[in-house]
């Protein structure tokens, strides 16, 4: 059995042992990598840096604890510049688990890092059910869709909902976005209809179905996967809004060699295949 | 001390999912079967808590004798309640205000929620499909929802998906500020263009015709390779996410360098 014989039937365990160690190993021994920032992950920038300090953004939350690898680094990096830009952050879910990991960023940015008034410079209003009836619901009223906020107080009574009746008192929306209901349905019913600027932060299996709509314009920049996450935390050091990179760049290293491994193992695969085939035809 | 055995827990899920890609073991159908049970019982329990209760159960209109035996669910059942010429909040149960005896005295003030009967008895018709004889009245709420979804996404379908997108499609050729921008608007164009005679099957795919679908056929293999490296880059995306798990919190345990 020649090389090429034994490439074509390799017990596929080793194929898994090797992506395993080539995510493991820069794990274990991190490097950072240079990183081009994408013209997308620009948009989304400059997106947000557009808004005048003190605007209010609404944040969704569409993801649970199965994508929060990918969507968590890109939340806290966009936490952090909205909470220094002294913007007043209104936080929901359209998913149950987009509760969960709301507060779990909250606790650790607004809380823990910048010490934000609950009520004043944020608030959640947790998850409600309805999926996309719920965006068609808040660009009628807040206060009749979220009667009280995740706290059991009536949603009314912060000062941050003060002047916020609607939608249309809204100055930008972030989707954090894993699936439906996400950022396509936030386009659909929120920034098409209302003319209501909007961008995304969404998983790396998201990415095909939302870029239509930033081409269009329907959606300003899109923060793609743990790639996205990582090019977002760059660029904000670059502009000195981060003083250390995060989760984004630490688990790009380790995800470039992965993709390295698996470009080698097509490559291989392929050669492999065409060879058997021209010998199969020569016999 | 809680905390470390749910992440020793989860360590110990992690890996006998992992084991599956030695061989399939009883460790690995152990997690398998756990999680499909949690999972079920997990969004059962959320889907009843967060839209049939809130949205049904909890704004239909109860006998008072049957709102007055089951107290502690008060809040969600009455608007307010008035004792000794006093009103209070639906939820004074809960927030202490009242105590169960103060509420066996106090009037149930309830809006008449007769609206809600509605989409009760949609849901059980539902149900009927279960009995062959009339399981034709099952397709009375599947008409409403149908209704209802096409109602509300048809106008948003069209703007966002067809106006937008048609309109972003028709770009200049010449006369944009780069040259790039002119060669990217043709290749959207060619794209399109192609892959729209790809879908026609009124006529058979050869000749020139046949060449504009191969060349839509390409397109779409483009398409399809990029959503599915995307996808690829999710998946380790997430297996990353399990060895951080591993290294960081559940090793961390070990050296007391994690939570």
């Amino acid at each position: 059995m020649d090389l090429f014989e034994k490439i074509s039937s390799l017990d596929r365990r080793w194929i898994f042992l090797v992506i395993a160690l080539s995510i493991l190993i820069p794990l274990l021994f991190p490097f950072t990598q240079p990183l081009e920032v994408s013209p997308d992950v620009r948009a989304v920038y400059e997106a947000l840096a557009a808004l005048p300090e003190g605007s209010t953004v609404l944040c969704s939350f569409e993801y649970g604890p199965s994508t929060l690898p990918e969507v968590h680094p890109m939340a806290r990096s966009v936490m952090r510049y909205l909470f220094q830009r002294d913007h007043k952050v209104i936080v929901m879910a359209l998913w149950p688990d987009g509760l969960f990991m709301s507060r779990d960023i909250l606790d650790e940015i607004a809380v823990g890092e910048y010490q934000a008034e609950y009520g004043v410079d944020y608030i959640n209003l947790g998850y409600k059910a309805g999926n996309e009836v719920v965006i068609k619901s808040i660009a009628e009223s807040f206060s009749r869709t979220y009667p009280v906020d995740t706290r059991g107080q009536s949603t009314t009574s912060w000062p941050i909902m003060h002047g916020i009746e609607n939608l249309a008192n809204i100055d930008f929306i972030f989707s954090l976005s894993a699936g439906y209901p996400g950022t396509v349905e936030w386009v659909q019913y929120a920034a098409d209809p209302y003319n209501k600027p909007m961008t995304t932060g969404c998983t790396a299996v998201q990415v095909t179905e939302v870029v239509p709509y930033v081409r269009s314009g329907q959606c300003a920049g899109i923060l793609g996967g743990l790639a996205g996450a990582a090019e977002f935390e760059v660029l904000l050091m670059e502009k000195g809004w981060l003083t250390e990179l995060g989760a984004g760049n630490r688990g790009m290293a380790a995800q470039s060699v992965a993709h390295l491994v698996l470009v080698a193992f097509i490559i291989i695969g392929n050669v492999a295949f065409y060879v058997e085939r021209r010998r199969q035809r020569k016999f | 001390m809680a905390e470390t055995v749910g992440i020793w827990f989860a360590a110990f899920l992690t890996l006998a999912i992992f084991s599956f890609l030695y061989k399939d073991n009883p460790f690995y159908k152990f997690a398998e079967h756990l999680f499909t049970g949690v999972s079920a019982a997990y969004w059962m329990s959320v889907a009843f808590w967060s839209q049939v209760h809130p949205n049904l159960f909890g704004n239909i209109w109860w006998p008072e004798a049957f709102v007055r035996r089951f107290l502690e669910f008060t809040y969600v059942w009455v608007d307010h309640v008035e004792l000794d010429g006093q009103i209070y909040a639906a939820n004074a149960l809960i927030d202490g205000s009242l105590t169960p005896e103060m509420i066996q005295r106090a009037e149930l003030v309830n809006d008449i929620r007769v609206m809600y009967y509605i989409p009760l008895i949609l849901g059980i018709l539902f149900f009927t499909r279960l009995v062959p004889k009339i399981a034709y009245l099952s397709r009375w709420p599947l008409a409403f929802v149908m209704g209802m979804a096409a109602g509300l996404r048809l106008y948003s379908f069209l703007q966002s998906n067809a106006m937008e997108q048609i309109s972003a499609t028709i770009a200049p050729l010449a006369g944009t500020p780069t040259a790039a921008e002119a060669i990217n608007n043709l290749v959207v164009l060619i794209g399109v263009f192609t892959g729209l005679v790809y879908f026609y099957f009124s006529r058979e795919h050869k000749g020139l015709f046949g060449s504009l679908s191969r060349v839509g056929v390409y397109f779409l293999m483009v398409s399809f390779g990029a959503a599915f490296g995307y996808t690829v880059m999710a998946r380790v995306s997430l297996l990353l996410g399990r060895f951080q798990f591993l290294i960081g919190d559940w090793l961390g345990t070990l050296t007391g360098a994690g939570s």
